[in-house]
């Protein structure tokens, strides 16, 4: 992606110590930024706790970006680590939550392809179940190429990874997610305790998220 | 449906074949295949879900993103001494005003300078509009006097002179416009004409000024726009009012707190650079470039910022150095 020319001016302005600028440009990106973490962390408690944390991130480490690479390649490197740094850290794969298209918002964030949400609901598609099937060396370029609409450079740039391997990891995830989906493990889980109680009042469990 | 022949070479095909990426060769082979195009078929379906719609959580991103904002390290770098920045100020304002009419007179271009000394819309800008458009004149004189690009000289000589209406600029228009009118007299009487019409007449007696200087022997270099290093652009503007007031609202709260790094990246000629920086109020800290288009003549607008976060504004005619004019003072509240 080439940098824009907005996000470069605000940019120089929040380096300068402008707050204005700073919460133009995050406010700019924050919605794309949670969208991955929240295809990577599978639920929406630990798609926030990484949204701030890679925010925070984003933040401190402003004053180095030298704008030769497009912002928002930058940024969805940084969510994307703050992701899987989240996972880490708990320990577990992504706990699927309540599907997302069932909360109260108004804004949503798709991918080039995206599929209309009422076919999903129709099918039983859990895409957090989907996606929890795949070890996180396929789950973050799938979710880079086809939730974010990178393409394999900035992938390959964000993740560190040759080329090659990430068009090899892309293929082979998004194989593995037509075999989990022709098995029917992507099927709505209504069992877990965290989404009963999601259920009951929209409300993330205060015992299942942590403190950043 | 599974594949059992080197699964990840045909997932990598498919792959390619989803992201428009597969030859010929190979969209003839998966599309005449009955299993490559179903397996085809799984993958999209399995990429459509993975770009489904992601529901977004506005509130509570928009409390996280104050709170990191607020706690972002710039907050600090706001604290400073404000008596001692309030009385800088008004040191600066009175040197200002000297400057003001130093920066009309002894330039090599011909431009007119107006003092605001309130936000966009005040009264004030009126009257201070009224007062820097016959500053205007003198800079006429100046040019005139100054065709041997002594700039200096000419600065030390005016500065004097000018003090007293510049430290009543504020609220004396009247008593100003008299005493530039003397000051005008001293030069070339007949140039004297007192304007009403501000920042309009400004801009007009600077182009006028600028074909005269333009004629001189000294002519400033020429501007060397890279207009695609300009940080902005801002839109079409029917004066220089318009403009103004566009930039104070969108820059107007900027906070700088890095030295002030000049304007050579853009090859502004040092004239025009003095101007802006004579139009800031305390010690210059940054600068925004822009491009505009005001009343049709494609523009370069240079936003200056002192280290109180006052504005200073240049517009410069694109292909005219002598035409540029510096309106500057614009206090925050």
């Amino acid at each position: 992606m080439a940098p824009d020319p907005e996000d470069l001016r605000l940019i120089k302005a929040a380096q300068r110590g402008d707050q204005r600028a700073l919460d133009r440009l995050l406010a700019k990106h924050q919605a794309r930024i949670y969208a991955i973490c929240r295809r990577l962390a599978g639920n929406d408690a630990d798609a926030l706790d990484a949204t701030q944390e890679a925010l925070i991130a984003i933040v401190r480490g402003l004053g180095r970006f030298d704008g030769r690479a497009a912002f928002t390649t930058w940024s969805y490197r940084v969510a994307t680590n703050a992701a899987l740094d989240e996972l880490r850290r708990r320990g577990r794969r992504p706990e699927p939550g309540l599907p997302e298209y069932e909360q109260a918002d108004d804004t949503y964030i798709a991918g080039r392809e995206s599929r209309d949400p009422s076919e999903i609901v129709a099918a039983g598609i859990d895409v957090d179940s989907a996606l929890a099937e795949l070890p996180e060396e396929f789950r973050a370029p799938v979710v880079l190429r086809d939730m974010a609409g990178m393409d394999y450079a900035e992938i390959a740039d964000v993740l560190d990874l040759a080329p090659g391997t990430v068009r090899s990891r892309i293929a082979r995830g998004r194989g593995r997610l037509a075999d989990v989906l022709a098995s029917g493990h992507g099927a709505e889980q209504t069992t877990n305790s965290a989404h009963e109680s999601e259920l009951a009042g929209n409300q993330i469990p205060p015992d299942e998220r942590q403190s950043p | 449906m599974t594949m059992t022949d080197e699964p990840d070479s045909v997932d990598e095909l498919i792959s390619r074949y989803l992201d428009g990426e597969a030859t010929d060769a190979e969209i003839a082979r998966i599309e005449s295949n009955p299993a490559l195009r179903a397996r085809a078929e799984s993958m999209r379906t399995a990429i459509e879900l993975v770009a489904s719609p992601v529901a977004i959580p506005e509130a509570a991103l928009d409390q996280i993103r104050a709170a990191v904002v607020a706690a972002s390290p710039s907050t600090s770098e706001q604290v400073t001494d404000l008596e001692a920045a309030a009385a800088e100020r008004r040191a600066r304002a009175e040197r200002r005003g000297r400057v003001m009419a130093v920066a009309a007179a002894c330039v090599l271009l011909a431009v007119g300078v107006v003092a605001v000394r309130s936000l966009p819309g005040g009264d004030d800008a009126d009257e201070t509009t009224d007062a820097g458009a016959v500053d205007t004149t003198s800079a006429d004189d100046g040019a005139d006097s100054t065709a041997d690009g002594d700039f200096s000289l000419n600065a030390e000589s005016l500065s004097s002179s000018a003090s007293a209406s510049a430290s009543a600029m504020a609220d004396e228009s009247e008593v100003e416009m008299a005493e530039a009118d003397d000051m005008a007299e001293e030069a070339m009487p007949e140039e004297a004409m007192p304007e009403e019409d501000g920042a309009d007449s400004a801009e007009s007696e600077s182009d006028a000024a600028g074909d005269e200087v333009a004629e001189s022997s000294v002519v400033p270099p020429q501007l060397f726009a890279r207009t695609d290093q300009l940080n902005d652009e801002l839109g079409t503007y029917a004066d220089a009012d318009a403009l103004v007031a566009d930039v104070v609202a969108t820059y107007g709260d900027a906070r700088q707190a890095a030295p002030f790094v000049g304007t050579d990246e853009i090859g502004l000629c040092t004239e025009a650079e003095q101007l802006l920086l004579d139009e800031l109020v305390s010690d210059p800290l940054g600068f925004e470039t822009a491009s505009a288009d005001l009343a049709g003549d494609p523009v370069i607008v240079i936003i200056g910022s002192d280290i109180d976060g006052n504005l200073a504004v240049l517009i410069h005619p694109a292909d005219n150095c002598a035409a540029a004019t510096a309106i500057g003072g614009a206090e925050r509240s």
